[in-house]
């Protein structure tokens, strides 16, 4: 058994976490960046003391304010965005280090290295020197070097990062393989990589574990503000009024409830809409069955071919992407009354 | 910009009086009169000099103390010098073959060699004896001067020397044995006398029949002859006998 | 990218500069009497002297890399007072005059010296030795080493030591499997550093260990002495230096090269 048990506090960086990382699971770390993503995997590889608490695998204690195994003798494989090949050995060799560093012999160390390969499609770059490879060949490498010591716990911090998007879907579906079934903690800024590799999501924020749960849960009804925006939605809070979500002032948002998590008369409960589904009128629209919300328009960000218009609504922010043209068409700018409009079948409506 | 330029300028003039010959401030430009000397004769010299500015006003005396060959070797490529004072012969005889000297040199002095051991004799060397056997000796190369007086004395007197270390310079020697680190050096007489209480003296039977000779002459290039032949007939006149005996040489 | 010019008048002292020191090396080949050139070389006393100095040179050199390594790996990951104590101290001989180095491990080593004469009691006398020779190359050559390798290791930055460790490797695994062999370069070049001062050592030699044929009179002290009676010879001994310290330079430019390429 490799569950993963973190009850620990680092007092000079203002973080205390407590999570539980199930044995077997990928855990996504998700959190703005400064929330304790780093310090909670460097916790866990024994490169930070707690100054209070203890990290735990399996029944043994690795970190306590006490005594601090080192990281050498824990099992634990870090992988950093920056792949770290050592420079001076060959691909096979980076990755037979690990077994040899176990006293395995250098055929025996070679042959799991060259398995280790096979499983990330590199076996073909076994000969090549380090600075040889391109980012994404470098972070498979180092993956299969990684696992290439059977560690008990796998920790990789935005390993994606800095690879064009082909690599990284590539490197994607590597981990979402290679990591399942074992205790591995990922720490991310992307839903895709949430959806695809990970079994459950922590929530990281202020240097506390805010919420933790299954992956697609969280994802689909989200209830922070960020997992919301991972996810690609905005949310509206309010309460549970003949099958519609009441907003503070009494208006009305109608869409669909969700089935596994209903919406309960009187009860709170949150709207989730995609930004892409939210348009923008000077006028009310007619007809129905749509959802118009007066809004004030507070800030404009440019995102490719749509732009991001951020609304206060009723003292909520919501989100809606509207092509540029439109925004220059409605002369849009900070401090402009829109009416919001989305269809209601656009809108999933959940109990908190 | 003008405090910068200020300090330019300071610098400037401080670098230039850094480089001025002597110290300029006097009314006349006096004259200098450079004597190129080996490094023996510094204790000697230096008060004989001191004796020459007296008793010519206005005069002064510039020395530069190095190795005699290092000193024609100066001269050779055209260093200004108005004296030449060589602790060999051979080195003389160099300066002499290739013109450097108007004249021929005169020996004023002679210098012999003699045992001396650090303050104490913790070593209990008694001469050129059994007693040196495994014991730290050091000597002078073969090749300078005070070397080659060793050899000869050694082979004179019928020993066999060895030595831990032939240095080049015999104040070298004389440094080993004054920390200690050598049980016994062959040195000069006038070197043995500078060390003072440092080192005991030995002096070795037989010593005085090799003589080291000391010469002076005027170089060729000297724009004051006059003056260069009076410093050598102060150093081979009585004042000089004097203080080159205060110093441990012998004189002609 | 065309970077911008550098002033024009820069050239000048730039050509100056590079005259300064050219000239005396070139004047030096010129007057070296050729034609006698291996007959002033193969005197027993320049060959004693040749041999000597090579086999002294690589004994210092090596004493260098056992205890100057351990010395670089240390300064480099230490902090604090200490540490910044340490590593000037470690660089020190580096600036002292040769004689005043000559005249510190006298004082340290002499026989009259505290440690010096404690040795003596214990039956080793390095008074006169050949041994003296390599003590006094190694004060003074064992600084470049430790430099060099230390500013190397400082100044890498990848955690290279931090995923070795992650992978298993235990700290003497590290040191030796990733450390060294990434800071290899750096330590080719403070070796070849350390040989050519060790190989140039002069004052300290003269100071401590003394002059003799085949014992202690090592190239450069054989310069200084032939210089006394025969330039010529003098000339033919110094080229030879200078011929050993161009093929050390040279590898030293080489393998800083290939460290840049790495990086």
């Amino acid at each position: 058994m490799s569950t993963v048990l973190v009850d620990a506090a680092v007092a000079s960086r203002g973080v205390a976490l407590e999570l539980a990382v199930p044995s077997g699971s990928v855990m996504a770390v998700v959190g703005p960046n400064g929330s304790g993503k780093t310090t909670l995997l460097h916790l866990v590889a024994g490169l930070l003391r707690p100054t209070e608490g203890l990290v735990r695998v399996g029944d043994l204690v690795l970190s306590d304010a006490r005594r601090v195994a080192p990281t050498h003798r824990r099992r634990v494989a870090l992988l950093t965005q920056r792949s770290a090949l050592f420079p001076h050995l060959s691909v096979l060799d980076n990755v037979a280090f690990a077994p040899r560093a176990a006293g395995a012999t250098r055929e025996a160390a070679r042959e799991r290295a060259v398995a280790e390969l096979t499983g990330v499609g590199c076996e073909a770059l076994a000969g090549r020197a380090a600075h040889e490879l391109s980012g994404g060949q470098a972070q498979r490498v180092a993956i299969a070097r990684a696992l290439a010591g059977d560690p008990r716990v796998v920790l990789l911090d935005e390993p994606m990062v800095g690879l064009d998007i082909g690599a990284a879907a590539e490197l994607r579906g590597i981990l979402a393989d290679r990591l399942r079934g074992r205790t591995s903690l990922l720490v991310t800024h992307e839903a895709l990589d949430v959806w695809t590799i990970a079994d459950r999501v922590a929530v990281i924020g202020g240097g506390r574990v805010l919420e933790t749960g299954p992956a697609d849960d969280l994802l689909v009804r989200p209830t922070s503000h960020f997992l919301a925006q991972l996810g690609g939605l905005t949310l509206l809070a309010g309460v549970g009024r003949g099958g519609d979500l009441e907003l503070a002032d009494g208006r009305h948002v109608q869409g669909l409830s969700d089935e596994a998590q209903p919406l309960h008369e009187g009860r709170p409960g949150l709207a989730g809409i995609p930004p892409e589904a939210v348009s923008l009128h000077l006028e009310p629209p007619g007809g129905s069955p749509r959802n118009a919300l007066p809004a004030v328009v507070q800030s404009l960000e440019p995102r490719g071919p749509v732009v991001r218009v951020l609304l206060d609504v009723g003292e909520q922010r919501l989100a809606a992407d509207v092509t540029s043209q439109s925004v220059a068409g409605m002369g849009l700018g900070p401090g402009s009354a829109v009416w919001a409009v989305v269809k209601a079948v656009q809108v999933r409506l959940y109990g908190r | 910009m003008r405090r910068t330029r200020g300090l330019v300028a300071a610098v400037a003039l401080t670098l230039l009086s850094a480089c001025a010959p002597t110290s300029g401030a006097a009314p006349p430009p006096p004259a200098r009169l450079v004597v190129f000397a080996a490094a023996s004769l510094s204790d000697a010299y230096g008060s004989l000099g001191r004796t020459f500015e007296a008793e010519h006003p206005g005069v002064t005396v510039v020395f530069s103390f190095d190795g005699s060959s290092t000193l024609v070797d100066q001269l050779t490529s055209g260093a200004p010098a108005d004296v030449f004072a060589s602790a060999d012969q051979a080195n003389m005889d160099k300066a002499t073959a290739a013109n450097l000297l108007s004249g021929a040199p005169a020996l004023f002095a002679t210098n012999t060699l003699t045992l001396i051991v650090p303050a104490g004799n913790p070593a209990g060397i008694t001469g050129l004896d059994s007693s040196l056997a495994g014991k730290k000796l050091v000597v002078c190369a073969d090749g300078v001067p005070c070397g080659s007086a060793t050899t000869t004395l050694a082979k004179q007197l019928g020993v066999t020397l060895k030595p831990v270390s032939e240095e080049t310079k015999v104040t070298d020697v004389r440094a080993k044995v004054e920390t200690g680190q050598a049980d016994a050096g062959i040195v000069y007489v006038t070197d043995a006398k500078s060390s003072g209480s440092k080192v005991d003296t030995i002096p070795i039977t037989g010593a005085d029949t090799v003589r080291n000779n000391y010469l002076v002459g005027v170089v060729a290039t000297s724009k004051q002859a006059a003056l260069a032949s009076a410093f050598v007939s102060l150093v081979t006149g009585p004042e000089g006998r004097t203080a080159l005996a205060a110093a441990g040489f012998a004189t002609p | 990218m065309i970077r911008p010019p550098l002033p024009r008048w820069l050239a000048l002292p730039a050509a100056f500069a590079a005259i300064f020191l050219a000239v005396p090396l070139v004047a030096m080949l010129v007057r070296v009497p050729w034609s006698r050139f291996p007959a002033l070389l193969a005197t027993s006393s320049s060959l004693d002297a040749l041999w000597l100095s090579l086999r002294t040179c690589v004994a210092s050199t090596a004493v260098c890399l056992v205890l100057g390594l351990p010395l670089a790996v240390v300064l480099s990951r230490s902090h604090g007072r200490l540490a910044t104590a340490g590593r000037l101290l470690a660089s020190l001989p580096m600036v002292l005059p040769p004689v005043v180095a000559g005249l510190a491990l006298l004082v340290a080593l002499g026989r009259r010296a505290w440690l010096g004469s404690r040795l003596s009691l214990l039956g080793v006398d390095l008074a006169f030795t050949t041994a003296a020779v390599v003590v006094a190359q190694t004060f003074v050559a064992m600084p470049y080493l430790v430099v060099t390798v230390e500013g190397a290791l400082r100044s890498a930055q990848d955690d290279f030591d931090v995923v070795a460790a992650t992978l298993g490797a235990s700290p003497t695994t590290v040191l030796g499997r990733v450390t060294l062999p990434l800071a290899a370069p750096a330590i080719a070049s403070g070796t070849a550093l350390a040989f050519a001062r060790a190989l140039g050592e002069f004052g300290a030699t003269l100071t401590f260990a003394g002059s003799l044929q085949g014992t202690t009179r090592t190239l450069p002290l054989e310069v200084y002495l032939v210089r006394e009676t025969d330039t010529d010879a003098a000339i033919a001994l110094s080229v030879v230096l200078v011929a050993i310290a161009v093929v050390l330079v040279a590898v030293t430019a080489v393998l800083g090269r290939r460290q840049q390429v790495r990086r």
